[in-house]
C-alpha cells in the first residue's frame, strides 16, 4: 500500500470555510459540531483513499475488530472536523471556549528561556495551531517551517496580521534561502518548528518501527536538529474532554553526540505514546506505513 | 586561490558524502544549487555548517549571503575575504 503518499493537498474550499465560520460565530461551537454528524459520513465514501488509510490504521495498526473499526473511522472524521472548527474558533476570538492543560510546560519554558535557540518537532496529531494563542512574546521568536501548500491552508486559521509567529515557507526552488533563514534564526537564539511525520522528498527519509510496523519519516527535521546542536523539544497538541492538552517532551541531546537516528528514535517513542493514548487524533490521511 | 578552490572541493565531497566524485569532477564555476552540482536543502545545511566550522564564518543575512554560493570559486573567494580561522 506504499503507492499512496501525502500529496500536500487538503480538502475544503473557501465557501465551506465561510459556512463553518458563520456557524461558529452565530450559533456557537456545539451547533457547528452538530453539522459534523452528517458531514463526517460524507467523507467515508467520497474520500476513498483517506478512508482506506484510516481503516488500515484501525484494523492493521491498532488491531481493532470490524465493528469497532467502522465506528472509529466515522469518529475519526468527526474528531478531525472538530479540530478544524476549533482552529477557526480561536481565530475568531473564541479562545476562552476551551479548557487547556499543559504537560511539562515549565521544562519547555526553561528551554525557550535558555537563549540557545531550539528546534521544536511536532506531528500531525490533534491541532498544533491551537497553541499559537499561547505563544505570546515567544511568538516573535517562533519560526514555523511549512511547505507552500500547508502555508496557504494555515492562512485560513491563523491571522498573520496578529503576528502570532513567523513562517518559513519551504521553497523547493531556493533551498539555500530556506536553510540560511533557519540558521539565522537559530544563531539569534530563536526557535524553529517543524513537523516530524511528513516528507515531500522520497530521497531523504529514515525508516523506523512505529506502532509495530515500519514507516518512513522525513530525514530533514532530525538531521537539522542533530547537526545544529541546539535543544530539541517534541510537542503535541491533542483534543481531549472538550479541551486541549499540550504535551512537551524534551529530547536528550546532551553528553554524547546525538545523531539523527537517535533523535528519530526518541521522537517515534514519544509520538507512539501520544497516538496510543489518543488514537482518534492521528491526522495523517494517507498510507503512512510500509 | 586555486589551492583554496581545490581544498573546498574536497571538503564539499567529504561533507556531502559525494563518494563517487573526485575534486576534478567538480566544475569550480558551475552553480552549486539548481543546475550544476544540484545540491538540495540538506546539502545546503551541510555547506553552511562547513563554513562555520572550517572557516569561522557565520552568515547573518540570508539575502546578502546567497550570491556567495553561486559556485565553488565564488564561495572560495568569499571564504578568503571573510575567514576567521
Amino acid at each position: 500500500m506504499s503507492e499512496q503518499k501525502w500529496t500536500a493537498k487538503s480538502r475544503g474550499n473557501p465557501l465551506g470555510y465561510r459556512i463553518f465560520i458563520f456557524f461558529v460565530k452565530h450559533f456557537g461551537l456545539r451547533f457547528a459540531y452538530a453539522n459534523l454528524l452528517y458531514v463526517a459520513p460524507y467523507f467515508i465514501p467520497f474520500a476513498p483513499q483517506a478512508t482506506k488509510a484510516v481503516w488500515y490504521y484501525y484494523r492493521r495498526i491498532l488491531h481493532y475488530g470490524v465493528p469497532k473499526s467502522m465506528w472509529s473511522v466515522y469518529l475519526h472524521y468527526f474528531r478531525f472536523g472538530q479540530c478544524l472548527i476549533d482552529k477557526m474558533a480561536i481565530q475568531h476570538g473564541l479562545k476562552d471556549k476551551f479548557r487547556y492543560t499543559f504537560d511539562n510546560y515549565e521544562a519547555f519554558l526553561d528551554v525557550l528561556n535558555a537563549g540557545k535557540g531550539a528546534v521544536l518537532i511536532g506531528a500531525h496529531v490533534g491541532a498544533w495551531q491551537m497553541s499559537a494563542s499561547f505563544f505570546g512574546n515567544y511568538g516573535r521568536k517562533m519560526h514555523v517551517v511549512l511547505v507552500d501548500k500547508e502555508y496557504e491552508q494555515l492562512k485560513k486559521y491563523v491571522d498573520f496580521r496578529e503576528r502570532a509567529f513567523h513562517v518559513i515557507p519551504i521553497n523547493k526552488t531556493d533551498v539555500l534561502d530556506t536553510m540560511l533563514t533557519i540558521k539565522k534564526a537559530l544563531n539569534a537564539g530563536e526557535y524553529i518548528c517543524l513537523q516530524g511525520d511528513r516528507y515531500t522528498n522520497d530521497e531523504h527519509t529514515l525508516e523506523a518501527d512505529f506502532m509495530g510496523r515500519a514507516a518512513d519519516f522525513p530525514e530533514g527535521p532530525f538531521l537539522l536538529a542533530s547537526r545544529l546542536r541546539v535543544p530539541v523539544v517534541f510537542f503535541y497538541s491533542v483534543r481531549a474532554n472538550g479541551g486541549y492538552t499540550f504535551k512537551f517532551v524534551i529530547a536528550d541531546v546532551g553528553g554524547r553526540r546525538c545523531d539523527k537516528y537517535d533523535l528519530l528514535a526518541q521522537y517515534v517513542n514519544s509520538l507512539e505514546q501520544v497516538v496510543r493514548a489518543h488514537p482518534q487524533m492521528w491526522f495523517n490521511f494517507y498510507q503512512f506505513w510500509k | 586561490m586555486e589551492q583554496l578552490v581545490e581544498q573546498l572541493k574536497q571538503q564539499l565531497i567529504d561533507a556531502l558524502n559525494l563518494e563517487d566524485m573526485a575534486p576534478a569532477d567538480i566544475d569550480a564555476d558551475a552553480p552549486l544549487f539548481g543546475e550544476g552540482l544540484g545540491l538540495d536543502s540538506i546539502d545546503a545545511l551541510e555547506v553552511i555548517l562547513l563554513l562555520e566550522k572550517k572557516y569561522g564564518i557565520k552568515l547573518e543575512d540570508p539575502k546578502a549571503a546567497k550570491p556567495h554560493f553561486a559556485s565553488v570559486r565564488v564561495l572560495a573567494e568569499f571564504i578568503a575575504a571573510n575567514r576567521t580561522k
